[in-house]
């Protein structure tokens, strides 16, 4: 099968969690166990969205592997990777300052 | 007639203060019927920020799309005719002058949209390493949440850069479920309002029991006051924080009014020089 061109079949930027979905079905449903993604032209990954892929790849009997893969998208995946399970804010909240009526 | 008055200043809670209860006033107005009129007076506006103009856009093109006829009163400043024209106020615009994206209203297909106002970033906001970047960050999280947890029928977003001022100022605004009520939905408790937006900054998610969830609002808080010196603000319901450029928070109870929905109105500094954001995010 050849490389599936996933900014052509989403778009250059890939924003949203949901966004991804129909791309994962379409991979889902191809007939080849051995998939390659092509990152051409893919200019940004959010980090909901870069999450969401590296979780779809890990639940996948499909065997997953990217090319051309900007560094913008490769050091977004490694980031979100490699982070902790609890978001930081959470265990060590910022003070809140001052409370208002508005 | 609805005459509008926004005090002249370069901080948006004011404005926004100021555009809330007038909206508050206006809502009572058009409660009456569907097919109601309304008259609005902008003769009287003096200067009016990109925030208080996507609040109050966002009104409007509702109002429309529910069928009531919105009459306008043009501001006396040309300087504020010539402004709210360049941000495509009330509708949106094709023309995009470089300085701004301007007000675009969207129903759904969140991230062609947003795909949009990217390719706008990368021809026309500076182009200091990382900024671009960092700004796509914020914004493509902010869109992530409208998309899965508001529950919105219609959102508007616009962003506007005061080069000379040194900051860029980016305002995404839905008519949601809101955070405390999407909190409520979920069975998360807290006393006011502004507690759950707190919350919510803090990393606090309604899908808590999925891996890798509630980062978008901290990383984003950080990068926004830490990375690029800028402030946030978030008004949902009838809370509000507001995070400065030193990371302080300051809480509000909306007093009188609601937000039927949410807004998050972000300043960017422009730094000189290139811009790490990984600390931030990561």
């Amino acid at each position: 099968m050849k490389p599936i061109e996933i900014a052509k079949e989403l778009d250059e930027a890939l924003i949203t969690r949901k966004s991804l979905l129909p791309f994962f079905k379409k991979i889902e449903n191809a007939p080849a166990k051995k998939i390659v993604i092509d990152f051409s032209n893919v200019s940004f990954i959010s980090r909901s969205a870069a999450d969401e892929y590296l979780k779809h790849k890990a639940r996948t009997k499909k065997n997953i592997s990217e090319i051309h893969m900007p560094k913008v998208v490769s050091s977004m995946l490694k980031s979100v990777d490699s982070a902790d399970e609890r978001p930081f804010l959470e265990e060590n909240p910022p003070k809140a300052a001052q409370i208002f009526l508005l | 007639m609805h005459p509008l008055h926004l005090i002249d200043t370069d901080k948006p809670l004011q404005q926004i203060k100021e555009m809330l209860a007038f909206l508050e006033n206006i809502k009572h107005e058009t409660g009456k019927a569907r097919s109601a009129k309304i008259e609005l007076d902008l003769s009287r506006i003096e200067w009016i920020l990109p925030c208080a103009s996507l609040l109050l856009s966002h009104r409007i093109s509702e109002l429309r799309s529910e069928g009531c006829k919105v009459d306008i009163t043009a501001p006396r400043s040309q300087a504020v005719v010539n402004h709210l024209k360049q941000i495509g106020f009330p509708f949106g615009n094709e023309d995009r002058p470089h300085t701004c994206f301007p007000i675009c209203h969207f129903r759904n297909n969140v991230p062609q949209h947003l795909n949009e106002m990217f390719r706008f970033i990368d021809q026309n906001f500076p182009k200091v390493e990382n900024y671009q970047n960092g700004l796509k960050y914020v914004l493509s999280e902010l869109a992530d949440n409208l998309e899965q947890h508001s529950a919105f029928g219609h959102a508007t977003v616009m962003a506007q850069c005061f080069e000379k001022k040194g900051y860029i100022d980016i305002g995404i605004m839905d008519n949601g479920i809101t955070i405390p009520g999407r909190f409520e939905k979920s069975g998360i408790t807290f006393n006011e309002d502004f507690e759950a937006v707190n919350l919510a900054l803090n990393g606090k998610s309604t899908k808590a029991q999925e891996e890798g969830r509630g980062w978008g609002l901290p990383t984003t808080s950080e990068l926004m006051s830490k990375g690029f010196k800028g402030s946030l603000l978030i008004i949902s319901r009838r809370g509000a924080v507001d995070i400065s450029t030193s990371g302080a928070r300051n809480l509000y109870k909306l007093k009188d009014e609601s937000l039927s929905g949410t807004l998050v109105y972000g300043r960017f500094g422009i730094p000189r020089q290139k811009v790490d954001i990984t600390p931030y995010t990561s």
